[in-house]
């Protein structure tokens, strides 16, 4: 009997809610209202729109292009921590579903997701990094991010002076593991006899042991550190809390948070991809395409910060000018991780 | 008859006061946050039955909750609480992809059995060995089965990072930890086009009924509820305890194995990073809510689907940060499992009522 008790009780609840939803129908409804001209971006962030990395950077890059194009050309939908495939999947299926133009997946774990559904949504352009992998209505963005690696590598190994550089990664893949690489080339090629030294949290989010991770490399001698992701804000702020010690920041530039320690950044310049993207779609090509982000076209910079211009010796600040109009004219080429 | 329907209602009552409770306070909690309560709520409840969307999505959820909840199920009937089933669905996941990409010629009416099959035994494996760790050591399995959640995590992470990343990731440098995607042939058929809803909903539900036969109509599954419901009686009457306590965790770890396959063939058709999704968890709620029945336990894994759906969905409607919807999903599934207490406790209605009036009020559960 109790079985039969258990059944009524679950379809009952069931019954209840389904009752709720109907209920509240009406006020849940989102406007619809769409006009032929405006372009529908949405965005879905593996970390937060705050992370002063990865995702922080994307969501500026967008409000610059709402800010040119104007508000009312441009409708920006964000959905934040969805690191989960699952949910992530359902977050981007949600906004195809609503009929947005342009779906941004802002991160190289989307690639599997984004496969699936843009075959149920033919029409829709669908975008996703750091990645190489496309299909009609998917670009790939992928940021030469070991090319500002080289740059900021130069500069670490002609102005410490201790000799050690103090690399502080999350996850040995995608975007990250391209920096290092660049940076430990850069490091290589400034200064022959100063040493880079990489740890690795094992975590995007691991902002307390990015932490420790820098404090650890700084008592072992480390005077400039850098490293990418979220979890590098953690290492900033270690470095922030001592004196003579410095950081490079990547993916945006975070002298703003500490400017008495942040040297030089390689920004990525997402909003001349996104206008990219908007004017391909535009031109009736939804995808297909590998956007590489470069020095070369301006989407990746890099940025000094003034305030602690007197830091950089001179030599070092023309090396890496040297170093990046190389890159540019393709006389030089950074080497990728090979495993 | 009359008391049996009070009964019901008694447990209807409850369970909906709990979810009412839980809202009010995530209405709090909204209101801090600066964002609509009402406005919020409706999306929450509203967006998983609108459309077809919503809809499928809810059942794409429901499906993995209820292969752990029919787990969980089996293995709290036993007396043993598996913790573990986050661990295990990892287990299925990557026990699945293996086997799916080292045959990938193999027609798909012989692989794809041998896909469950692999993702179910290494599902029980897993959790077998908290199983007789308990059994044989008398290891309490709330803390085996979370450390090796804690094992299986690393394992699987490396696995998808090391020896078994998808060969493609390696030859471009970018790595993400995933395996390469499993043979087509074996990726399940979608219910409806256009939505990520998949054959293995009907898997799910085959599986619920065959647990419920196994339980109360097996003498298998009777002495599994023996032990369950007293081991001491159950040793004197001659019951192998030991024996169905790993059996039982053995069981629990096949069927979240089973929703590790199913994430696989069925929505991701491969083995990637965060698969589990936390759906260990919530499976142990879902079978909570339907009273550790394994029928009941399919209308709760919609319910909690929809939930995990609709709170989700909410972030996107009326943009309010992520972590609100935890809190809310938090808040739910904490006033769900105390309310087992007013459940378990026949006079706890009552005597609320007396602290709450100052007399004794006929009848329970009246509206």
């Amino acid at each position: 009997m109790k079985r039969v008790l258990a059944l009524i009780l679950a379809a009952l609840t069931l019954l209840a809610f389904t009752g709720c939803g109907t209920n509240t129908n009406k006020s849940a409804e989102t406007t619809p209202a769409t006009k032929v001209e405006k372009v529908r971006i949405a965005l879905v962030l593996p970390a937060t729109v705050d992370d002063l990395a990865w995702g922080q950077s994307m969501v500026e890059g967008l409000k610059v292009v709402q800010k040119t194009m104007g508000a009312d050309k441009v409708e920006i939908a964000t959905s934040e921590k969805l690191g989960s495939a699952v949910d992530a999947g359902a977050a981007i299926r949600q906004y195809a579903t609503q009929g947005y133009d342009i779906i941004l997946a802002h991160g190289s774990q989307y690639q599997s997701v984004l496969m699936d559904i843009a075959k149920d949504f033919p029409k829709t352009t669908f975008a996703y990094g750091s990645g190489f992998a496309t299909a009609p209505n998917i670009f790939a963005y992928d940021p030469q991010a070991q090319d500002g690696g080289y740059l900021l590598g130069i500069l670490a190994a002609m102005t410490t002076k201790s000799g050690i550089v103090g690399i502080i990664g999350p996850v040995e893949s995608g975007d990250a593991v391209k920096y290092n690489y660049g940076v430990q080339q850069g490091v290589a090629k400034g200064k022959a006899d100063v040493k880079s030294r990489i740890a690795y949290t094992g975590s995007f989010n691991d902002i307390v042991g990015a932490g420790n991770l820098a404090k650890t490399q700084m008592s072992a001698g480390a005077d400039i550190l850098t490293g990418s992701s979220q979890q590098a804000v953690g290492a900033m702020r270690a470095v922030a809390e001592t004196k003579g010690n410095y950081w490079l920041s990547t993916d945006m530039d975070q002298s703003s948070i500490a400017p008495d320690h942040v040297l030089a950044a390689q920004v990525y310049r997402w909003e001349k991809v996104v206008t990219k993207i908007i004017d391909l779609r535009k031109q009736g090509t939804l995808g297909g395409q590998h956007l590489i982000l470069s020095l070369a076209d301006g989407t990746i910079e890099l940025k000094y910060n003034d305030k602690l211009a007197d830091k950089i010796p001179a030599e070092a600040k023309a090396a890496v000018e040297q170093a990046k109009a190389d890159i540019i004219s393709g006389k030089l080429k950074v080497e990728l991780p090979k495993k | 008859m009359n008391s049996q329907f009070r009964g019901v209602l008694k447990q209807i009552v409850v369970l909906l006061a709990a979810l009412v409770g839980a809202l009010l306070i995530g209405a709090v909690f909204l209101l801090l946050a600066k964002s609509d309560p009402i406005k919020a709520y409706g999306v929450m409840f509203a967006g998983p039955v609108s459309d077809k969307f919503g809809l499928t999505e809810t059942l794409v959820r429901a499906v993995p909750l209820l292969l752990v909840g029919l787990g969980i199920v089996i293995s709290f009937r036993s007396g043993i609480i598996n913790i573990g089933a986050e661990g295990q669905i990892l287990a299925g996941a990557i026990g699945a992809a293996y086997v799916g990409n080292s045959f990938p010629d193999m027609p798909a009416i012989l692989l794809l059995p041998l896909v469950f099959m692999a993702g179910a035994m290494s599902g029980a494996v897993w959790g077998g060995i908290a199983g007789w760790l308990k059994a044989r050591l008398a290891v309490n399995e709330i803390l085996s089965t979370v450390m090796l959640n804690q094992i299986a995590l690393q394992l699987y992470l490396f696995l998808i990072r090391g020896p078994l990343i998808d060969p493609q990731e390696v030859s471009y440098g970018t790595g993400v930890p995933q395996t390469a995607l499993i043979p087509e042939q074996i990726w399940l058929s979608r219910l409806i086009p256009g939505t990520r809803l998949h054959s293995g909903l009907i898997f799910a539900l085959v599986v619920a009924v065959l647990v419920y036969v196994f339980l109360w109509r097996t003498s298998t599954g009777y002495r599994m509820r023996a032990v369950g419901a007293g081991p001491e009686a159950a040793r004197y009457a001659g019951i192998n305890v030991q024996w169905y306590l790993v059996l039982a965790m053995a069981l629990a770890g096949g069927m979240a194995g089973l929703a590790g396959v199913v994430e696989v063939t069925g929505v991701h058709h491969r083995a990637l990073e965060g698969i589990s999704a936390g759906y260990g968890f919530s499976g142990i709620v879902a079978a909570l809510f339907g009273r550790l029945h394994p029928l009941g336990t399919i209308p709760a894994s919609i319910l909690f689907g929809a939930l995990l759906l609709g709170a989700d969905m909410m972030q996107r409607a009326v943009n309010i940060p992520a972590a609100m919807v935890m809190v809310i999903q938090g808040l739910v599934v904490l006033f769900v499992v105390s309310s087992d207490y007013f459940l378990k406790n026949p006079s706890s209605v009552a005597n609320l009522k007396v602290k709450l009036f100052g007399k004794k009020v006929n009848g329970e559960g009246g509206k």
